[in-house]
This record gives C-alpha cells, sequence and structure tokens, in this order.
C-alpha cells in the first residue's frame, strides 16, 4: 500500500500551473527529494501532497484513502510537515514550542503529563537542545528555531514526513547530524520522506528518489542514481555544473 | 500505544489551580471594594449585613439596589471585554487588536445614539447597541468573506475600514444632534455602567464564551503557530477561525450593550496576563476573564469616588489604572529576559 499517492494531479498558482497530470507514489522505505529552481512551485506542491491547499484537479491519496475524507486530526497523526519558517505572534519556551507536537496524539480536554515532557525532552535532545527548555523561542538562533522546528516534527511522530528545506540555517555538523536523525526515524516508522533541497549532494547522499521540477511539463522522476546526472542538472539550473567523484560518490558542483 | 495513552500533569493542574485561586481571591477583594466604596459611608459589616439580610434601611437599599448590581454588570463586562480581546489578538494575528477594532462598537454606537436621539431611553437603546453590534459584524464577516480567502489580513483591513465608516456616522450624528441631550451620548460613548441591566444575559453569555474558548483553547495555542502549522497539527482553522471571531463578536456586543464602549481592558489584560503567566490559553482564558472583571469592578469604584459626588466615565480609569500597570510590568519582563 502507498504511504501517498496523486492521480492526474494538477497544481495552479493564480492560473499559472505548477504541475499537471502528477501521478506520484511515496512507498514505505522510499526517501524523495525534490529539486528545482527558485518560484517554480516546489513548496506548493508539498503544500497540495499535505493537504493544506486544494489542488486544482486531480486528487491526492494517503494510504488509499483520498485525502479530502481523511479528519485533520487523523490526518496529523499520519503525515508531518515541517515548513520553510515559522512565525510565532505570541513566542513563548521552547519547551511549550516543542510540546505542540504531541497536540495530534493527547485527547482533547487533557494536558500534557510527564510521558509527554519525557518525550518532549527526548526529542530536544535529539536536536541538541535539551538545556534550552527553558528559554523563549523570541531569543533563539535561526539554526535553533529550525532543530526546534525539526524536535516538534519528532514529537508528532508521522509516517509521512513532508520537509522543506530542512537544512535551512543548520551548520555543517547540524546539517549531516540531523538529515541521517530523520532518515534513521522515517525508516523505524516504516514511513516516506519528501523534502525539498537546495544541496544536490545531500539529495545524492540521503534520498532514494528525486523529482528534477523544470516546469509543468517536464517533470523528471525515479531512483537519484539514474536522474541525477551532470546533464539533467545543468538542463535543471540553466547553469554549468561539474562533478567529481570522491570516496566513491559523485559530487557536483556550479561552474 | 503508549503514545496514546490519556496523560494529566499535576505539576500543570497544580500550578493552573493555584494562579486561579489567587485571581479569583483578588477578584473578590475588588468586588468588595466595590461595593463598599461610594459617595455614601457604608462601613463593610453593613454592606455584608445588607447582603446576608435585607432590612431596608437605606445602607441596604444601597447596597442591593445601586451597588452590588453595579459591580456584578462591572465584572461580566471587564470579563466579556478581556476574553474579547484575547480572542480577537489571536484572531488578526495581531498584538494591537482589541474588541472595538472591527468595527462592532462602531455599529453599537451608531444604533444607540439614533435611538437616543428618537427619544428612547434605557433597554431600547441598549437593544439599537445590540442589534448594531450583531449588524457590523454579519458586514464584516460578509465583505471580508466576499473574496473567498479569509486571511487575518483582510478581516483587519475591512474591519478597521468599516469602524472608521461608524466613526464617522457617529460623529455626524453629534454634531447634529440638539445641545441637550449631547452630554448623555458622549457618557454612552465614553462607557458607564451606571445602567445595570441585562446581567443575566450577560453572565449567560460569558459563561458560555469562556467554556466553548477554553475547549478549543489547545487549538487556540497552535493558531499563535500560524495557520498551516496548525492545520497539520490536527487543527480544522477555518471553523475555529469562524467560531473566535463569533465568540468575540458576541462578547463584544454584549459588552457594549451593558456598558457603552469601555476602552483599554480588552487590549491590555490579554497582554497582561501573557506577561505574567505565558499565553497559554488554557490558563490565558480564564485569567484574562478574571482580570478584566476585577480591573474594571476596581476602575469603576474609583470612578465613583475620585470627584464624588460627581462621577467620571469608567473608561478614563480603566485606562488610567492599566498603563502604568501594564508599562510596570513590560519593563520588568523585558529587564528579565536580557541576558
Amino acid at each position: 500500500m502507498s504511504l501517498l499517492r496523486t492521480e492526474s494531479l494538477a497544481i495552479s498558482v493564480g492560473g499559472w500551473y505548477v504541475c499537471s497530470n502528477l501521478n506520484f507514489r511515496l512507498e514505505p522505505g522510499q526517501h524523495w527529494g525534490i529539486l528545482g529552481g527558485n518560484g517554480i512551485g516546489k513548496t506548493t506542491l508539498l503544500l497540495t501532497l499535505a493537504g493544506l491547499r486544494p489542488p486544482a484537479a486531480g486528487k491526492v491519496y494517503i494510504e488509499e484513502t483520498p485525502l479530502a475524507a481523511i479528519r485533520r486530526r487523523d490526518l496529523s497523526r499520519k503525515l508531518g510537515v515541517l515548513f520553510q519558517d515559522s512565525h510565532d505572534i505570541f513566542p513563548g519556551s521552547v519547551m511549550e514550542t516543542v510540546l505542540i507536537g504531541r497536540h495530534p496524539w493527547l485527547p482533547v480536554w487533557s494536558f500534557e503529563g510527564e510521558e509527554d515532557y519525557a518525550l518532549a525532552l527526548a526529542a530536544l535532545r535529539d536536536v541538541a537542545m535539551e538545556t534550552m527548555a527553558h528559554r523563549q523561542v523570541n531569543t533563539l538562533s535561526g539554526g535553533e528555531r529550525r532543530r526546534l522546528a525539526l524536535a516538534t516534527l519528532l514529537l508528532q511522530d508521522p509516517r509521512i514526513w513532508l520537509l522543506d528545506e530542512p537544512t535551512n540555517h543548520l551548520d555543517l555538523k547540524h546539517q549531516i547530524n540531523l538529515m541521517g536523525l530523520i532518515r534513521s526515524r522515517v525508516d523505524e516508522a516504516q514511513g516516506g520522506l519528501v523534502m525539498v533541497l537546495h544541496d544536490v549532494n545531500l539529495i545524492t547522499r540521503f534520498c532514494s528518489h528525486v523529482i528534477l521540477m523544470q516546469d509543468h511539463e517536464t517533470m523528471l522522476s525515479g531512483p537519484v542514481g539514474e536522474v541525477v546526472t551532470q546533464e539533467t542538472l545543468e538542463r535543471l539550473y540553466r547553469h554549468p555544473i561539474r562533478q567529481v567523484n570522491a570516496e566513491g560518490r559523485s559530487l557536483y558542483f556550479p561552474a | 500505544m503508549a503514545l496514546l495513552r490519556e496523560t494529566s500533569s499535576p505539576l500543570w493542574s497544580g500550578r493552573t489551580l493555584l494562579i486561579g485561586i489567587v485571581l479569583s481571591g483578588l477578584c473578590l477583594l475588588a468586588c468588595a471594594f466595590g461595593v463598599a466604596t461610594g459617595s455614601v459611608d457604608i462601613s463593610l459589616r453593613e454592606v455584608f449585613a445588607a447582603i446576608v439580610n435585607d432590612d431596608g434601611t437605606v445602607a441596604s437599599s444601597v447596597i442591593l439596589e445601586l451597588r452590588l448590581p453595579r459591580v456584578i454588570a462591572g465584572f461580566l463586562v471587564g470579563g466579556m471585554l478581556a476574553l474579547a480581546g484575547a480572542l480577537m489578538q489571536i484572531l488578526l494575528r495581531n498584538p494591537l487588536a482589541e474588541p472595538y477594532v472591527l468595527g462592532v462598537s462602531g455599529g453599537a454606537s451608531v444604533f444607540a445614539l439614533l435611538a437616543m436621539i428618537a427619544g428612547l431611553s434605557g433597554y431600547w437603546v441598549n437593544l439599537g447597541a445590540f442589534l448594531g453590534a450583531l449588524l457590523s459584524m454579519l458586514l464584516v464577516f460578509g465583505i471580508a468573506h466576499l473574496g473567498g480567502s479569509w486571511s487575518p489580513m483582510r478581516v483587519l483591513l475591512t474591519g478597521v475600514v468599516i469602524a472608521a465608516g461608524w466613526g464617522a456616522v457617529v460623529n455626524f450624528l453629534l454634531a447634529v444632534s440638539p445641545a441637550g441631550r449631547l452630554h448623555g451620548m458622549l457618557f454612552w460613548l465614553m462607557g458607564d455602567l451606571g445602567f445595570a441591566g441585562h446581567a443575566g444575559f450577560s453572565a449567560v453569555v460569558l459563561a458560555a464564551a469562556t467554556c466553548l474558548a477554553l475547549a478549543f483553547a489547545r487549538d487556540l495555542n497552535l493558531l499563535i503557530h500560524g495557520d498551516l502549522q496548525a492545520a497539520s497539527l490536527g487543527v480544522t482553522v477555518d471553523r475555529l477561525r469562524y467560531l473566535i471571531y463569533f465568540l468575540a463578536s458576541l462578547l463584544t456586543a454584549t459588552a457594549v450593550m451593558q456598558a457603552g464602549g469601555i476602552g483599554f481592558i480588552g487590549l491590555i489584560v490579554p497582554h497582561l496576563v501573557r506577561l505574567l503567566f505565558g499565553s497559554d490559553h488554557r490558563l490565558l482564558i480564564p485569567a484574562s476573564v478574571l482580570t478584566g472583571g476585577g480591573l474594571l469592578v476596581v476602575a469603576d469604584a474609583l470612578a465613583r469616588i475620585l470627584i464624588a459626588p460627581q462621577q467620571l466615565p469608567v473608561g478614563i480609569l480603566s485606562a488610567m489604572l492599566g498603563v502604568p500597570l501594564f508599562l510596570f510590568l513590560l519593563h520588568f519582563s523585558m529587564a528579565r529576559q536580557r541576558p
């Protein structure tokens, strides 16, 4: 059973099409990366897959149930989203903020208990923020906020992970550690991952499959090894790309 | 399955309970102060005697017929305004939002003033205010909804423009009214707890709105983080926003009907409570109701005695109390946050 499937999906933004007739399948154990230039509609695609934006045509299925027929609360236990940026109007503490990830799992009338606090602390430890639980969110740096958002998603504990530029603001060490963490958590849950990234080398390192978004008619997708080549990347970015091989991997960089 | 287990934290509820008890105690003190204060000197013992046993003396009729209803009305209006303000600030994602920002009170004012000009008084003026408030609420809702998207910015701009429109009509009505009626009209506009009818209706509205808002308190917490984040964590955002809009409007309409336009409470009390206890709505909602109610009761008591026997509009006093209190807390909390 596919975790997530689209059927002839078309997405439009103000009359301009991001994609048309997209038939996409996310199977358990797959990690998809989405590459594409600025403004090509990567975020819009992700939001549509998450059911946060209505498609122009076609359907999205979650575990073979039409997404539109799933209650929001039930959906939030299956599918989690990491947004490009977060904006709180009345920022609270780090602990308060990470605990919102437990919302889908808590009965409506209850307060968070010891167990929820323990889980929250564990999630903060995963992103190396356990000592900051009492800090106010507005005193955090960009990278720390990013890690906090990731911890919230870890706590939400979905099977389908949709990440919009998860490595934004992260330093090199955290990029690698957290991508590894996410991937192992996805695999543990026998889940699937779709993420938008701008770093080709992170995609080739952490993804099994990739979508190259050029315009709504030419979307190249498939296993990373087949789809990502010097030539497809040059066409995608309209920029010369160089490739080097080191330690058994191919690395791509702009000329 | 362990993840699904229902949990409750004794720590959290303990803190909430403590704050609830302290605030309730302060509110009782405020109400006692309100009942014992006035242009006629009545001792607290007499006050208590009058409430327990109506002995028909002047003191007991002053207490039971004038002061007690007024204190109750003040508490209800303050609570309604503070809750409406807290809800509006979430709905519009704007810390400057307050109950009157979307023109609910403007609509109420226009119809209340029209009733006064027509020579009506008492209940009719209040009925006019209530209907005007509801009309304004539907107008803003309808217009903001026309384009299909119901974004905070769109609602805010629509409401602010409609409020400005009502403001112009109010000024027009004041300009063409006979001088004899102007004083009463201005007092109504500035907010006055002198007419203490409808307390039963207000109490029902406040209780129902508080319970409903509390039922959705955790959803409101999520809304702080933005519509998309809230939706992705399981909140039915559109439905919740309609509910907030409806509740805030009903609370404001009822408060305006009861007491005219009392400013400041709805803006400042939610911020005051956030500075003191944080922005978790499970605590923010009841704490705002209690703080708003208590503050308005004290303000009204002071308004009655400061230049007695003349009375000041309570809105003046609520601002005079609230401004220094808020600035002090703001400074205190910023000093605490500094490393």
